[in-house]
């Protein structure tokens, strides 16, 4: 049961070609936010389809074709007329329109055309398994295609030459519509391109795989591609890549599961979101938590190795005045284990027990966050007059994001000050070599 | 209703009912604007409803709705789950569950049919596009009565919702618990949508909430008559849909319901007094008829202000205002009916009411001219001029003030200068 044996191969080919026109104009839908169009169009479209073939007495592409497309006019129409015009909320007036549309599509099939074989589930889930017996009548090579798969191809680089030939033009409109309106591009009627592509698309892949295929292809690559890529020409190939991948999963699963492919196609659709959703590198939610937890671990040991630093500074210190509190009680006790963990293996500690000795990399964190905490609280005091006793707080959080480079030029505006508005020392930067290091040596 | 067969009036009752529920908390989900959030959960009941067959192998009613529940819930959960992150907004994840779920749900029903269990297949393909044919009457009493608690609870709690619906800030201020409540509605549309699964089926559900709630929308203003004519709507949609679909062999009941909310809206759509398409032509057509008028009356003034002369012919009239003979001809006859003009022997006069009548029209627009041109610093030829009653733009201080610069430059309406040269009213 191969995927690229010779029953198998027609339906990969039509169903990655059916994925992939979706999600090529999807990808626009989705950065538009205009998703449930497909929604709204691919089951709009029914009652045109229908009646085009009861015009025709046939199934022949075109009668169909042109029918489904006045209805996906008509459905974009309609409810832009009851939202602009009734003031009708835009999802209801999308709801109704699509719905009517559907229900009217359905009893026309079921009075009218059930004869033929045209019924209500193969508009559904499509009739993906029978590419291989519909074959085109022409001939590449040899090789019969399947029909709908040349169908496919053509709509399918009319989509890619509209795009590539208006690529800027569509890019501005998506993202800026008021600026490309501004620079003389015709917004609204690269929206109505759009949706013209949209309705040729969906009536393109809606015989082969059903209008449930058609909504989960238009919508979910395109989410995909949003989550692993923030620019327009790698938010489609990753589009691309998820539509082929979903196909070729959703066939071989459904093969092996024996049911419909159109179906595990969307299932396979869905099952790449949820892994895109968790693991994409800069959006997905668990590289986001990792972001997170590695923050809150730098805090925790940076807080820790301030405390330290601080008894150090108690001890041996030259300071006459105490030294301010340590860290604050409320890091979750299973981080605070980690950060010690991780400072005891990093070698900032001597020992893992509650209160280890500094080592000499210890001591250079842990004086650096005490110099910026200090250095912040007399940028407070001094220009923002902020009281001697609401310094803490804020310098406390402040504290773990300064850099080096801007601890050193908030020293330099301060005019090097030698004591903190408590009267508490600041310590020298570790690597200071200049004028600060010949008045104050290195405590070690 | 003597024509019906028991079993067939009790299916009837069970689907009015549900029409009830579905009206009343369509109006809710639609304020709320969770439209088609209800429309994701109806294509997540699906594979609910196949794993519920699988695992307890028969088509019980009650072991269906509930598998239809639980992932319902789910997918309502998924949504909003993609959709707090950011990153992906909510219409794109609705797009998500409902092309997933209902995948799910169609390939899960294909390994059901491969196993061989035909007669029941056919059970659940009456999920898709709804029957009512083949309901239990235990199956209809089941949906009435959860339709009708599903009522209570509107009714009941309709106020609190009514507040976050149009002001959930407000809400929570006030120490509403607005999540809480909000959750119930949630699960209030889905119990719902998961009763009316039968009967209209998984593709159409969302219609039976959204269309009578939005044809309701569009006769009333406020929440409670809105909630009641939405429930009257769905009522009416249910049973007519149940008795056409069940008359006519082979017509699934769900379109043939949405068909007839559809057509309800329709008749909304045209007649609602107030937002329908007929009422606001209408209104459109009177006001410009008025316009027409007050520029037909400021035109005999202005023409017989010129020439000095009591009366105006037609074809200068013409020439001051575009319209064809016919229009002249019809506003003309009009405004004599009225008894604002009279014909006189050289052409159109004014009669008595008339002149007043014109007299303030052009004052207005004067005034108004004046006001755009001295205070609002417009070019002269950016003014066009659309006045109504100038009482009501401007202040009164502010008229005083114009009209004393027209009295001086002669051009004030009814003021001296004109008054002694044009003779009150024509004979």
């Amino acid at each position: 049961m191969g995927l690229f044996d010779h029953a198998s191969l027609p339906i990969l080919i039509v169903a990655v070609l059916a994925a992939c026109n979706c999600a090529l104009v999807g990808s626009y839908l989705v950065l538009r936010r205009m998703s449930l169009l497909g929604d709204a169009i691919s089951h709009g479209v029914l009652p045109g389809l229908v009646i085009g073939f009861m015009l025709a007495g046939n199934r022949d592409l075109l009668p169909m074709l042109l029918g489904a497309l006045a209805a996906a006019l008509g459905t974009a129409l309609a409810t832009d007329f009851l939202k602009r015009s009734m003031r009708i909320d835009g999802d209801a007036a999308m709801g109704v329109v699509f719905t009517t549309l559907f229900a009217l599509g359905v009893i026309l099939i079921e009075r009218y055309a059930a004869q033929v074989d045209l019924d209500p589930s193969c508009v559904l889930y499509g009739q993906v398994e029978y590419a291989a017996i519909d074959r085109w009548s022409g001939a590449i090579f040899g090789w019969r295609p399947p029909r709908s798969a040349v169908t496919l191809a053509i709509v399918f680089a009319i989509d890619l030459g509209v795009i590539a030939l208006l690529w800027k033009e569509f890019l501005l409109t998506s993202f800026d519509a008021p600026l490309a309106d501004s620079l003389g591009l015709r917004s609204t009627l690269m929206h109505l391109l759009l949706m013209g592509m949209t309705a040729l698309t969906t009536v393109a892949s809606f015989e082969a795989v059903g209008s449930i295929l058609v909504v989960a292809m238009l919508v979910v690559p395109g989410a995909i591609g949003t989550l692993l890529s923030d620019r327009l020409l790698g938010v489609i190939l990753a589009a691309q890549g998820a539509a082929i991948l979903s196909a070729v999963f959703g066939l071989w699963s459904a093969e092996a599961l024996d049911t419909s492919v159109s179906g595990m196609m969307a299932v396979s659709a869905g099952g790449v979101f949820a892994i895109a959703f968790v693991f994409a590198p800069k959006h997905g939610w668990l590289p986001h938590r990792l972001r997170r937890l590695a923050l809150s671990l730098r805090i925790v040991e940076e807080d820790i190795l301030g405390v330290l630093y601080r008894k150090h500074e108690k001890t041996h210190g030259t300071g006459d005045v105490e030294p301010e509190s340590g860290a604050p009680p409320w890091h979750p006790a299973w981080l605070q284990i980690l950060a010690r963990l991780r400072l005891r293996l990093g070698g900032a500690v001597e020992s893992f027990s509650q209160e280890p000795a500094l080592t000499e990399r210890g001591m250079i964190r842990g004086r650096r966050l005490v110099r910026r905490h200090r250095l912040w609280e007399i940028y407070l005091s001094d220009r923002l007059a902020i009281p001697a006793s609401h310094l803490h707080d804020p310098a406390h959080r402040v504290e773990h994001f300064l850099d080096e480079e801007f601890t050193r030029r908030l020293e330099e505006k301060l005019d090097r000050p030698e004591r903190d508005p408590h009267g508490r020392e600041i310590p020298a930067p570790p690597e200071g070599k200049a004028a600060r290091q010949k008045k104050r040596p290195p405590r070690e | 209703m003597l024509g019906l067969e028991y079993n067939t009036a009790v299916v009837l009752a069970g689907t009015a009912a549900l029409g009830l529920a579905a009206g009343s908390t369509g109006s809710l989900a639609l304020l709320r604007r969770r439209a088609l959030l209800a429309d994701a959960l109806s294509h997540a009941t699906l594979p609910g409803i196949c794993i519920a067959f699988m695992v307890t192998g028969s088509r019980s009613f009650a072991a269906l709705l509930t598998g239809a529940l639980i992932t319902g819930i789910l997918g309502v959960l998924v949504v909003v789950m993609i959709s707090r992150r950011g990153k992906i907004r909510e219409d794109a994840a609705i797009g998500i569950v409902l092309g997933t779920f209902f995948g799910g749900g169609i390939a899960l029903s294909g390994i059901i049919q491969r196993r061989g269990a035909d007669a029941a297949q056919a059970g659940l393909d009456s999920f898709l596009l709804g029957q009512t044919a083949g309901m239990l009457l235990s199956d209809a009493i089941t949906i009435g009565v959860i339709a009708l608690i599903t009522v209570a609870l509107v009714v009941l709690l309709g106020k609190e919702w009514k507040l976050i619906c149009f002001d959930p800030d407000f809400a929570g201020v006030e120490g509403w618990p607005v999540r809480a409540l909000d959750l119930l509605l949630m699960l209030l549309i889905t119990v719902t949508v998961v009763i009316a699964l039968p009967a209209v089926g998984v593709v159409l559900t969302a219609a039976i909430l959204i269309i009578p709630a939005t044809a309701a929308r569009l006769w009333v203003d406020r929440l409670g008559p809105m909630l009641i004519l939405a429930s009257i709507f769905g009522v009416l949609s249910g049973s007519v849909g149940t008795v056409i679909s069940a008359g006519t062999a082979g017509l699934p009941a769900g379109p043939v319901i949405v068909l007839s909310a559809s057509a309800i809206f329709v008749v909304s759509l045209l007649f609602s007094p107030r937002r329908g398409i007929i009422a606001r032509a209408r209104s459109r057509v009177a006001q410009r008829r008025r316009q027409e008028r007050r520029r037909l009356l400021g035109s005999i003034y202005e023409g017989i202000e010129e020439s000095h002369v009591p009366m105006i012919g037609e074809a200068e009239l013409a020439r001051r205002r575009s319209w064809g003979p016919g229009r002249m001809r019809k506003h003309l006859e009009k405004a004599s009916r009225r008894g604002l003009i009279v014909w006189g022997s050289t052409g159109i006069a004014l009669t008595d009411s008339g002149k007043t009548l014109a007299e303030k029209i052009v004052r207005d627009e004067r005034i108004w001219q004046q006001y755009l041109l001295s205070q609002a610093q417009i070019d002269r030829d950016l003014i066009d001029l659309d006045a109504a009653e100038i009482g009501q733009i401007l202040p009164k201080a502010m008229v005083e003030e114009l009209e004393a610069v027209l009295r001086a430059k002669g051009r004030l309406p009814g003021a001296a200068a004109i008054d002694t040269e044009t003779p009150g009213g024509a004979s």
